[in-house]
């Protein structure tokens, strides 16, 4: 995992929004890292906020810029269940770029009820190419896979 | 409301009629301390729903909500402007009456001058009776100070006031307006004094001031009912004080603070009642000058209005 | 002008001037004039026995307009019959002859040659007024 350098930041467990500092954003911003070639990795905040959401997936977008077709993955093992207005935010970020997502593969570790949630969260957008996991390692296999490697 | 005992299907059918009746029971803690896992990923289903069916109705009152205060503004709008639009009409009908009356006594005059009898008649000359001369001046008179007021509404709402200051003295403006008010304060048989023991200089515009005090000495005359008018200069906390009491017919509670306002309405039994707009020219021309006009009236009791401008 | 016992011409209206005015030009044309500045007193002499030819009635009073004056006539079956000639400065000159039944209208400022004839005409043809007692 790519970590970038100057990230100190130690994020709490609340909610971020426009207030926040540039370290706090850079620090939010950085959860979202490359794992290989056309696969990246999100490891989700605990407490999340659309303001959160629009971070992380700026900083998604920019990584994957130059490709077509992705896959990510998704750690779920520190989150706790967003609001309703930050589903929203992921939902509609999530389906913008699900045309060039060729697999989500999600960790909930064995936590059932953040696997019902992945599972939740697919099946409310009619996702298909989605899976759930026990571990990390688990799931970049999976992704992995779904690029054909 | 744990039904502890209830089969999952039915504690599942409880929940979704719950959710359908808009309440929700279950709690993240309650998820968590399921013991059946496959009921506690329901559970997490039907909260989750509930979340999201609360937040699209909340949103969707919100807009209706903005929706509705967008519509009212819009109404208030729209009412502010049909009132506008009805004060000017109004004023405009006022205006034209105002204008065309002296204009129809102009023309009766200059149409059959009256000789006064006994008089002889040179070639090409006419004769005319000084009463009716006098009457010829009393319109243009009145047409001038309608089209300067009018003129006057033109500049202050178009460019603002151009004021000409210099030094001043309250009283002899004072004086010199009452002066030119003399004739009329003799025919109405009115009793006007003045209570100024001193000079009263100051840095304004004096033709405009003089033009504040004209009105505000005609309005007296005008609505005075013929009862006596005290006008008084005095100095106050670095300000000049110009105070002009009548005892005449009052101004009513509700119309007081409009009678500053253009358009204001023009007051029953008056004659002569001009465009309404003196008042609030003058206003216009004292705060020009860094003063303050205020009134203070009952009706049947007379007005007091009061002047204050800076020294 | 009619035969005696010569009836007055009316003259309403409360502008002190036009009033004056035209009141000595009537006279001086050779019409009795009988002139008000106050609409109610003009009614209560009506009402007293004054029994005009014509009156000429301006719209724009204040205390009672020339509308309520007009109104108030017609209420009374006797002073309906007396003709009026409206000459009003007023604006919506059509509209305001409109909300008044049966009335010429003459429009401020006039000129002489116009109201001339018109009370002429009236004053030669004077509608069936009962006699004053």
């Amino acid at each position: 995992m790519h970590a970038r350098a100057g990230s100190t930041v130690e994020l709490e467990q609340r909610p971020y929004g426009p207030e926040s500092t540039r370290e706090e954003r850079e620090a939010i911003a950085d959860r979202v890292s490359v794992v290989d070639d056309r696969i990246l990795f999100i490891h989700e905040l605990s407490v999340q906020s659309p303001f959160s959401v629009q971070l992380i997936f700026d900083r998604f977008l920019a990584l994957a810029r130059d490709w077509d077709r992705f896959a990510y993955v998704v750690d779920l093992t520190e989150a706790k269940r967003p609001d309703p207005e930050t589903r929203v935010a992921l939902k509609a970020h999530t389906l913008g770029i699900s045309p060039r997502v060729t697999h989500l593969a999600v960790v909930v570790g064995n936590n059932l009820i953040m696997r019902a949630m992945a599972r939740l969260f697919a099946y409310g957008m009619g996702l298909t190419n989605v899976s759930t996991h026990a571990t990390r390692a688990e799931a970049i296999e999976e992704a992995r896979r779904a690029m054909g490697r | 409301m744990l039904w502890a005992g209830s089969s999952p299907t039915d504690r599942i059918l409880m929940h979704l009629a719950e959710i359908g009746a808009g309440r929700c029971t279950i709690t993240d803690d309650a998820i968590v301390a399921e013991r059946d896992p496959e009921m506690s990923q329901v559970l997490l289903g039907l909260l989750v729903l509930y979340e999201d069916l609360s937040y699209a109705s909340r949103q969707r009152a919100e807009a209706e909500t903005a929706l509705r205060l967008v519509a009212e503004e819009r109404a208030r709008l729209l009412e502010d402007r049909r009132q506008a639009v009805a004060a000017r009409d109004q004023f405009l009908a006022v205006a034209a009456h105002e204008l065309r009356t002296p204009l129809a006594t102009l023309k009766l005059l200059v149409d059959h001058p009256m000789a006064p009898p006994d008089s002889t008649t040179e070639p090409g000359g006419v004769v005319i009776q000084k009463r009716q001369l006098a009457m010829l001046k009393r319109q243009i008179d009145r047409l001038t100070t309608l089209v300067v007021e009018m003129l006057d509404v033109s500049q202050i709402t178009g460019g603002g006031l151009q004021l000409s200051l210099g030094p001043v003295d309250l009283r002899d403006v004072v004086r010199e307006v009452i002066g030119r008010f003399d004739l009329e304060i003799q025919r109405r048989h009115v009793t006007l004094k003045l209570n100024a023991p001193d000079p009263v200089p100051g840095l304004w515009d004096a033709a405009r001031i003089d033009q504040v005090i004209t009105n505000l000495i005609s309005n007296a005359l005008k609505y005075g009912a013929g009862r006596p008018i005290e006008v008084s200069i005095r100095v106050e906390a670095a300000q000049a004080v110009v105070v002009i009491r009548d005892h005449g017919i009052g101004i009513p509670e509700n119309e007081q603070s409009k009678i500053f306002g253009p358009f204001a309405p023009v007051l029953a039994a008056t004659h002569h009642a001009g465009l309404g707009l003196g008042l609030w020219i003058a206003q216009q021309i004292v705060q020009a000058n860094g003063g303050r006009i205020k009134v203070d009236s009952r009706p049947e009791h007379g007005s007091t209005f009061t002047v204050e401008l800076p020294l | 002008m009619s035969a005696s016992p010569r009836l007055p011409l009316m003259i309403v209206d409360d502008d002190d001037d036009l009033r004056e005015a035209l009141a000595d030009i009537m006279t001086a044309e050779g019409y009795e004039v009988a002139a008000f500045a106050d609409a109610r007193a003009a009614l209560a002499a009506l009402k007293g026995g004054v029994t005009p030819f014509l009156i000429l009635l301006d719209l724009m009073m204040p205390g009672m307009s020339g509308w309520e004056f007009r109104a108030a006539q017609l209420e009374n079956p006797t002073l309906a019959l007396i003709p009026v000639v409206v000459v009003t400065a007023a604006g919506h000159l059509s509209d305001a002859a409109r909300t008044l039944s049966n009335v010429e209208v003459l429009h401020k400022p006039f000129a002489l040659e116009i109201l001339l004839p018109v009370v002429a005409r009236y004053a030669a043809a004077p509608r069936a007024l009962p006699r004053p007692l």
